[in-house]
C-alpha cells in the first residue's frame, strides 16, 4: 500500500516544492571581535522546500548544532539571514519544534502536562489542548503513563516523550538535534521507524542532526554532509530510501544493495574530509 | 562496604544509645559525677515529670513549647517567605541582584548576637526583637538559596518551553519556579537549622518564657535535671521540625534527585 496516508505536501515523486527555509550567507563566529574568537560556521547557503526531511551528518564539533540553532532562533548568525517561508527568523516560535538530545522535558509535570505544554502556554481551546495530548501519546505509544512523572519512564520513552511534546505543537518543521544519540540500538531502531512513520503521514519539514550515517540515510530526503570546523557544506546527497513504500521492514531497507552503496558513499565522503 | 555488613545498622545504632545510657547511669548513680553537673536518671525522670505537671516559673511547658514555636515559626516562616521572594527576583534580575546582594552577603555570615545588642536597643525586649532576629537570620540563607535556584535552572529546558511558544511570565511560572523549587526546600532546612539555634539567643533577651530560657535560667539555679530534659526537648522538637520539612520536601518535590 504505497503511500496511503502521504499528505499533499510530500510528492511520491521525489519532487521539491520551493524553498521553504533558507539559510543565506550563515556564518557563526563565537566570541566574535574579541582574541578568543572562534569560527563555528562558515558562511552557509542551504535551502529546502516543505516536507523534505534533512539529515545533516559530519565530525564532532562541525558546527551542525550551531546550523540548526540559528534555525531555531537560539542564536543570531554573526552573518547571513535564516529565513522560514520568506520570514526572517528572530527567535525561537512555535511553528518549529525543537527536540534535544537529552530530552529537557520538565519533571515536575505529569507525562500529559508535558506533552500538552505547547498547547497549553499558547492557550488553545481546552478541548483541542485534550485532543493533541491524546493523539500524540497515543502515536507514540504512552497514553498508558499519562499521569506519570518523565523520571519514571526509560530512556527511550522519555525521548518519545519529548517528540510528543514538540509535535502536539504542531510545528511546521521539526527541528532535531541527535534525538536518539543516547539510545540503545534497539531502541534507536524503533524510533527511527516511529518518526519515519510520524513524518509520512503529517508531511512536516524536518532538519536532522546525526552522527549516524545509517540513520540519516534511512530517514532523510536528503543528506547534507559537513566539514570540520569552521563548518561549511561539503555535499548535497539525494536519498531514496525515506520516501519508498512504508511497509518496507527496516532492517530489509539498510540491508539492500542501494542502501549500503550510499551510506558507504557518505561515510566516504566524511572520512576523506577528515583525513586531509 | 555495605554488602558484607554482618548485621542490621539499627542493631548498631541502639547499642551505641545503650552503652550512652549506661555510662550515665552508672556514672551518676555511682557518684563519679555530682547531680548538679549532671543529672541521675530517676532525678532527671522526675524533673522532667515536674516540668510536665507543673510547668515552669509562670507557663506550662505546652506553653513554654508553644511559645518557642511561635517564635520560630513567626522568624522563620516571614524570613523564608520574604527571603525566597527577594532570592527569586535577584534571581531574575541582575539590577536586583546587585542591589540587594551586599546587604545579603553582609548579613549571611554574620553571627546572630553580634547584633542582637542593636535590636534589643531598636525594639525593647518584648517579642518584637525575638523575632526579628530569627527573621534576619532566615532571610538571607533562603534569599541565597532561591537566587541559585533560579540561576542554575537548565538552559535546555527554558530554551525548550521557548520554543513550544511560552511567554516570558509563563516560563518563570512553569519552569523557572518549578526548577528552583528544590534548591528552595534545601535553603529552607539550612535556614529552620540556623533559626533554631537562633532561638536561645532570641530567649536569652530579658525573657521569661520559652524552652530555651526554660533552660538557660533553670542552669542558674543549678537544676541539671530541668536543663538535660529541656536539652532533650529542645533536641526532639529540633529533629520534627526537620522531618517534617524533608515530608514536605518529598511530597512538593517529588522529582528531586530522580
Amino acid at each position: 500500500m504505497p503511500d496511503s496516508g502521504a499528505p499533499l505536501s510530500v510528492t511520491p515523486s521525489g519532487v521539491t516544492s520551493a524553498p521553504f527555509v533558507e539559510f543565506a550567507g550563515v556564518a557563526v563566529t563565537y566570541g566574535a571581535g574579541t582574541p578568543q574568537a572562534v569560527a563555528a560556521l562558515s558562511p552557509t547557503d542551504l535551502a529546502f522546500g516543505r516536507g523534505e526531511f534533512i539529515c545533516i551528518v559530519g565530525p564532532s564539533g562541525c558546527g551542525k548544532t550551531t546550523l540548526m540553532q540559528t534555525l531555531a532562533g537560539f542564536l543570531p548568525p554573526t552573518t547571513g539571514m535564516v529565513s522560514v517561508g520568506g520570514q526572517a527568523v528572530r527567535g525561537p516560535g512555535p511553528e518549529r519544534g525543537v527536540v534535544f538530545q537529552q530530552a529537557a522535558l520538565f519533571p515536575w509535570k505529569t507525562v500529559a502536562a508535558n506533552a500538552g505544554f505547547g498547547p497549553a502556554m499558547r492557550g488553545l481551546p481546552r478541548a483541542v489542548q485534550r485532543e493533541r495530548v491524546e493523539y500524540w501519546l497515543h502515536s507514540v505509544g504512552l497514553w498508558e503513563f499519562r499521569d506519570r512523572y518523565p523520571y519514571e519512564l526509560s530512556g527511550g520513552m522519555q525521548q518519545r516523550l519529548a517528540i510528543a511534546r514538540a509535535l502536539a505543537n504542531e510545528p511546521e518543521i521539526l527541528l532535531m538535534d541527535e534525538p536518539f544519540g543516547a539510545l540503545d540500538a534497539l531502541t534507536r531502531e524503533k524510533m527511527q521507524e516511529a518518526l519515519h512513520e510520524v513524518w509520512r503521514s503529517r508531511g512536516m519539514t524536518v532538519l536532522f542532526i546525526t552522527h549516524s550515517v545509517d540513520e540519516a540515510v534511512y530517514l532523510g530526503t536528503e543528506i547534507v554532509v559537513m566539514s570540520q570546523r569552521p563548518g561549511r557544506i561539503l555535499a548535497r546527497i539525494p536519498a531514496p530510501f525515506a520516501r519508498q513504500s512504508a511497509d518496507s521492514e527496516i532492517r530489509h531497507v539498510k540491508a539492500s544493495a542501494d542502501f549500503v552503496a550510499l551510506r558507504e558513499q557518505v561515510l566516504g565522503l566524511i572520512w576523506g574530509e577528515n583525513a586531509v | 562496604m555495605r554488602y558484607l555488613r554482618a548485621r542490621p545498622q539499627w542493631l548498631v545504632t541502639i547499642a551505641a544509645i545503650i552503652v550512652v545510657v549506661v555510662t550515665w547511669a552508672a556514672a551518676t548513680w555511682g557518684g563519679l559525677v555530682s547531680d548538679l553537673l549532671l543529672p541521675t536518671p530517676d532525678e532527671l525522670w522526675s524533673g522532667g515529670l515536674d516540668l510536665m505537671l507543673n510547668g515552669y516559673k509562670g507557663y506550662s511547658l505546652g506553653g513554654h513549647i508553644g511559645l518557642s514555636l511561635l517564635r520560630v515559626g513567626l522568624g522563620f516562616g516571614i524570613g523564608t517567605i520574604l527571603g525566597t521572594l527577594l532570592g527569586l527576583l535577584m534571581g531574575v534580575s541582575p539590577t536586583i541582584d546587585a542591589l540587594a546582594a551586599p546587604f545579603i552577603e553582609f548579613l549571611r555570615p554574620l553571627p546572630q548576637l553580634a547584633y542582637l545588642v542593636l535590636l534589643i536597643v531598636w525594639f525593647g525586649i518584648g517579642e518584637t526583637p525575638k523575632i526579628v532576629l530569627l527573621f534576619l537570620a532566615a532571610l538571607p540563607v533562603s534569599a541565597v538559596a532561591a537566587r541559585d535556584g533560579v540561576r542554575n535552572v537548565s538552559p535546555a529546558r527554558v530554551l525548550a518551553a521557548k520554543s513550544l511558544g511560552a511567554s516570558r511570565a509563563q516560563i518563570f511560572r512553569h519552569v523557572v519556579l518549578p526548577s528552583a523549587l528544590g534548591e528552595i526546600f534545601i535553603g529552607a532546612r539550612l535556614s529552620i537549622g540556623i533559626v533554631y539555634a537562633t532561638l536561645i539567643a532570641a530567649e536569652m533577651i530579658a525573657g521569661s518564657s520559652g524552652i530555651g530560657w526554660l533552660i538557660l535560667d533553670a542552669g542558674r539555679f543549678l537544676r541539671s535535671d530541668y536543663v538535660v530534659a529541656g536539652i532533650l526537648l529542645i533536641a526532639v522538637m529540633g529533629i520534627a521540625l526537620d522531618r517534617l520539612l524533608i515530608l514536605a520536601q518529598h511530597r512538593i518535590v517529588h522529582w528531586a534527585g530522580r
